[in-house]
């Protein structure tokens, strides 16, 4: 069955993979994580987020209101997901496991609904 | 037929086959329903819970068609059982252990797992549940739906967890089944905990028939057994409390004190020492000081040392504070011991009371004993406790002077 992986981190790991310096070495790690799922053909999608760019949009009273920013609230921004195929919740946990953003922020996986045959 | 050990069985094997343990529920109790109806007025099957698999069977199809799932390879599994000749159950393999790691999986949330175990492997209904562990029944359904969609949607596997996962796993199960047996409000084990301990001396006992080579698995049995072996002499025919040490030993259950020795030596060959194993070599101990008429608390004060090392929950510093105290025969010992835990939140909790206050009464310090004898029965619910907690109060107030100890 399908699994979404999605990865949040603090901003400073953003801006950190900015960095002509510091930012290689980080995102080489990711580099590594996506080509062993790609590997091992389970990789159904995918795709990186400018995570420090985010906007929300809230409708209140039926006005719409804009606000910069993922949530000023929540420490830990959006910035990538991938779909991948795994048998088992187990190994979907394992592959989220391994990712880079479970050591410095965290990984949420949800099953992918199935949809019904049409 | 023994309901309880069919229940789990053939929920088991059918959660496992279709993948949906919620599914198999419903199943297998619509036949349940069904063998009540049918049984009284067509007689008792001659393998029943052969019956009942083939009828929950016919049900899980029946539901798979409404849902037209037809062409689900699961069903087309199902279909050559349902004409083939009435299942042996001798061939069924017992897929309990795997429900219960199931129930026990990391990604559901860790406050229902007690609750999933009992209804799952048990069949016990959600209401009996909800009153041991003084939930709302509602809340407590409403908590078990969302495991059991979970367990379906989010595709927890049916397996054995892997050999890196199997001791933290085998962990969590293991204080589910405790939970159960201690559900009561206290944390001593002697208090009557409705009658889910049968239930979790069961699971324990299950799980030291299936489980090879982890000690904590044969510890917890043992714990269990050996609280078990004393149930009849907890109290007296008034209903009060009788703590271990008053205890009548002609009615601790010696078939259960050597499955529990047993099991106990069967953990220790395997040289993993944790918390179960110790709590139940402190009940050996005492019970051993019961016979023998002499309590070893210098030995009881090292298990709880260890205990303390491995884990500091309030229960084993509360009982070391004791030890010591009886151990060193200096109460102020022991209450410098309770003293230090006041921090960690124990106003409330009434064995620190209880303990508090036969510590003072064994300094000679009846006042203040006899107020925290009072503090400590307002905090438990159990009746048989609270008398026994007044008695002890009363034998304090009828001595008339110190030199009474």
């Amino acid at each position: 069955m399908e699994y979404i992986l999605i990865y949040r981190q603090p901003a400073e790991i953003y801006e950190m993979n900015k960095d002509p310096i510091k930012g290689p070495p980080n995102l080489a790690a990711w580099q590594q994580y996506m080509d062993a799922m790609g590997d091992a053909g389970i990789l159904r999608g995918g795709n990186r987020l400018e995570a420090l760019s985010g906007t929300s949009v809230k409708v209140v009273n039926g006005k719409r209101q804009v606000q910069d920013g993922p949530f000023a609230d929540s420490k830990d921004l959006l910035g990538g997901y991938v779909i991948i195929d795994a048998p088992t919740l187990d190994e979907a946990l394992r592959w989220a496991e391994f990712s880079p953003s479970s050591k410095t922020g965290f990984t949420d996986v949800y099953p992918v609904m199935a949809m019904p045959k049409k | 037929m023994a309901a309880r050990q069919s229940y789990g069985k053939l929920l088991a094997w059918l959660s496992w086959q279709w993948r949906n343990v919620g599914a198999a529920e419903d199943a297998l109790s619509e036949a349940f329903a069904s063998a009540l109806k049918h049984w009284p007025r067509d007689g008792v099957p001659v393998s029943p819970e052969a019956w009942l698999l083939t009828a929950a069977r016919r049900n899980l199809l029946m539901a798979a068609r409404r849902q037209r799932l037809e062409d689900d390879p699961r069903v087309l599994m199902l279909l050559p059982d349902l004409t083939a000749e009435p299942v042996d159950m001798q061939t069924i393999p017992d897929e309990r252990l795997r429900l219960l790691f199931v129930c026990a999986h990391p990604a559901i949330d860790s406050s229902v797992h007690t609750a999933l175990m009992l209804q799952l492997v048990l069949g016990i209904d959600a209401a009996r549940i909800a009153n041991a562990f003084l939930l709302s029944p509602a809340a407590l359904s409403k908590r078990l739906t969302r495991a059991k969609a979970k367990i379906r949607d989010a595709g927890i596997p049916f397996s054995e967890p892997e050999p890196g996962e199997l001791g933290t796993r085998i962990g969590a199960v293991l204080e589910a089944l405790y939970g159960a047996y201690t559900v009561n409000d206290s944390t001593i084990l002697d208090v009557e905990a409705d009658d889910l301990a049968d239930e979790a001396l069961f699971l324990a006992q299950l799980m030291s028939e299936q489980i090879e080579g982890d000690a904590e698995v044969y510890g917890l049995y043992a714990l269990l057994l050996y609280c078990e072996s004393r149930r009849r002499a907890r109290f007296d025919e008034a209903g009060t409390f009788v703590p271990l040490d008053e205890q009548a030993h002609s009615l601790w259950r010696n078939d259960f004190i050597h499955k529990a020795e047993f099991n106990l030596s069967r953990a220790a060959k395997l040289k993993q020492v944790g918390p179960y194993q110790i709590e139940a070599a402190i009940q050996a101990a005492h019970m051993q000081g019961v016979l023998d008429q002499n309590t070893p608390w210098r030995e009881i004060a090292m298990l709880y040392e260890q205990l303390l090392f491995l884990g500091p929950t309030v229960g084993a510093k509360i009982g070391h504070a004791i030890a010591v105290a009886r151990a060193t025969e200096n109460p102020a010992q022991g209450m410098e011991l309770l003293d230090a835990i006041q921090t960690s939140g124990v106003a409330g909790h009434q064995p620190w009371w209880a303990a508090r206050a036969s510590l003072l009464a064994m300094m000679g310090r009846k006042k203040e004993a006899e107020t925290a004898y009072t503090r400590a029965i307002a905090l438990t619910r159990n009746e048989a406790v609270q008398t026994w907690l007044k008695r002890k109060r009363e034998k304090l107030s009828l001595s008339s002077s110190n030199n009474q100890n």
